[in-house]
């Protein structure tokens, strides 16, 4: 079954119930799938059907985002629980090895800013949830 | 103008007591409260509580365009992080950051930060610097003419005091180079030969025993 | 169609080699430890044979060189995460045709695959015909894989000898390409080609 969107080589870096449903997800629409994560356990949440790569490390070590061929990568996912953390993955994908989109979560919406100034992507939970409750009480 | 060292632990300590007796005026961040408290009673400094990898403490922090920012947690991540903050939203021009992992620190100056100080490389350098002598040995074995000496200078070394180009050494050697207190110190006729000093000399095998005699005495090594 | 089989112990990879080389229309068996595929190389024919170096039980290495010693000529692909020099090296001298390290591109599967299927259709004078080609144009690496397949294949011509030669001395390491000249006249000493060759070297020195 051929597809008629483009492939997209995804790097997923972090594991958690996010990571696992975005990689599960791409794998599913027939992307390249490269997922990251230091604790093997996670990646168990990862789909039976799930099919790209699972490199176990931690993705502030350069050496693993080399072993995921960041470079070539189209958009770079990250995930992890730590806003720090995703930081400075971000700005390595974006900056060092010059991935076009690269998408954070940021739990913290102070953070925001700073992320947002460097071309980073960040998606904020507790904004996105402070959004849909607003129109909720608007709503009532 | 202020120093605001960020994190680190005696590390920070240390920098600041330095600072602050050449007249500084100094900040320090850190998250620990007990070690907070200790460094308030003990250092005439203001102290703030706190992580400073968010944006309210920096703020708290009154972060100006012309303070010196010193940046030393172990991990590199929070460090990048406080460094751009500090850089893009409050325009500090000038930070220094530790970068813990040697990968990183071509990540960090491509981001921007003026200084970055790798401790792994120095320590790194300087155990090489140590090794020199038994590496060269294993690469130029003496066979092929070349001896490699270590010589420590003691109280009793004739050479001791002396400049290097006032002290006769015989011509096919040469002192190639002093380990002064862990740095390393390129020989120059007017170098001093000093007590402690470790000189790595490089020579023919036929006149060792005079470089010992003239450098330190009868016993050499 | 051609029939391959996959031999990687990460669920993953044998989820994705299945659903590229299946939508391309191969026939794919994936298991996921070198004890299954020998047994299943022991009963069915396959095309081509891709294996991870790392496999719980027998190595990938290890399965190799079984496959050696029993005469098996299944192309073989071998696709790691450590792509380091020496382990490309230890894979090629135990039989493999090529190496591809992971992660790889579906077109990078894709090219390797057929590139091993192109090889095996060829006889062995074709390839020698293809080898020496590829040598006048300068394009070494390429013959060198042809001409590894040669020295399987028929062990006792010297005539992949002299060709390696060839392409050693292009690299500058004279002293192997002397040793395969040596070889190849030992094989048959009125292999002219191989005499004249050396001829060269001894004028030289």
């Amino acid at each position: 079954m051929k597809k008629k969107t483009k492939i997209l080589y995804v790097i997923v870096v972090g594991c958690g119930k996010m990571g696992s449903i975005i990689a599960n997800y791409a794998s599913s629409e027939g992307h390249n799938v490269v997922v990251i994560d230091k604790d093997e356990k996670a990646f168990d949440m990862l789909s039976p059907e799930f099919s790209g790569f699972t490199i176990l490390g931690d993705a502030t070590e350069v050496e693993n985002l080399k072993a995921a061929k960041v470079d070539r990568a189209d958009v770079l996912f990250s995930l992890t629980t730590d806003d720090n953390t995703n930081f400075m993955i971000s700005m390595v994908a974006k900056h060092v090895f010059g991935v076009k989109r690269v998408v954070s979560r940021v739990y913290d919406p102070d953070n925001l800013p700073v992320f947002q100034e460097f071309g980073i992507d960040a998606i904020c939970p507790i904004l996105l949830m402070v959004e849909s409750l607003k129109g909720l009480l608007l709503g009532e | 103008m202020k120093v605001v060292i960020i994190g680190g632990e005696k590390t920070a300590y240390y920098l600041a007591r330095s600072l602050i007796s050449k007249g500084y005026r100094v900040m320090i961040i850190n998250k620990d409260p007990v070690f907070c408290q200790e460094l308030a009673k003990k250092l005439k400094a203001i102290v703030i509580n706190g992580d400073g990898s968010r944006r309210y403490i920096l703020e708290e922090a009154e972060l100006m365009r012309n303070d010196v920012v010193v940046i030393l947690t172990p991990r590199d991540h929070d460090n990048l992080i406080i460094s751009q903050l500090a850089k893009n939203l409050f325009g500090v021009e000038r930070i220094v950051s530790l970068v813990n992992d040697p990968e990183n620190v071509e990540i960090f100056q491509k981001l921007g930060i003026n200084v970055v100080l790798n401790l792994t490389s120095m320590i790194t350098t300087t155990i090489e610097n140590l090794m020199f002598p038994e590496e060269m040995e294993k690469r130029f074995p003496v066979e092929k003419g070349i001896s490699f000496l270590t010589l420590e200078i003691t109280n009793d070394s004739p050479s001791l005091g002396k400049k290097l180009k006032d002290i006769t050494l015989p011509e096919e050697s040469i002192v190639g180079a002093i380990l002064r207190g862990g740095v390393l110190v390129v020989p120059r006729g007017e170098t001093e030969i000093r007590l402690g000093d470790k000189l790595f000399i490089i020579t023919s095998p036929d006149v060792k025993k005079d470089v010992v005699k003239v450098l330190v005495g009868g016993n050499g090594r | 169609m051609a029939k391959v089989l996959c031999v990687d112990d990460e669920r993953n990879v044998r989820n994705l080699m299945k659903k590229v080389l299946e939508d391309e229309g191969y026939e794919v068996v994936a298991v996921s430890s070198g004890e299954e595929a020998q047994e299943l190389l022991n009963k069915e024919r396959f095309n081509i044979l891709t294996l991870d170096l790392k496999l719980p039980g027998i190595s990938g290495i290890d399965l190799l060189r079984k496959l050696q010693e029993k005469g098996m000529e299944v192309p073989a692909i071998v696709i790691s995460a450590i792509a380091t020099p020496e382990a490309i090296v230890e894979a090629m001298k135990n039989g493999a045709v090529d190496f591809l390290s992971k992660p790889f591109s579906p077109e990078e599967l894709l090219e390797k695959v057929k590139g091993a299927l192109e090889m095996e259709k060829m006889t062995f004078n074709k390839m020698e015909r293809i080898a020496k080609n590829l040598i006048e144009k300068g394009k070494y690496d390429e013959s060198e894989k042809i001409v590894r397949k040669m020295f399987s294949l028929v062990p006792s011509s010297p005539i992949p000898h002299y060709l390696y030669s060839l392409i050693l001395s292009s690299r500058g390491n004279k002293d192997l390409a002397l040793r395969h000249l040596k070889a190849a006249l030992i094989l048959d000493e009125n292999y002219h080609l191989a005499r004249e060759e050396l001829k060269k070297y001894e004028e030289k020195n």
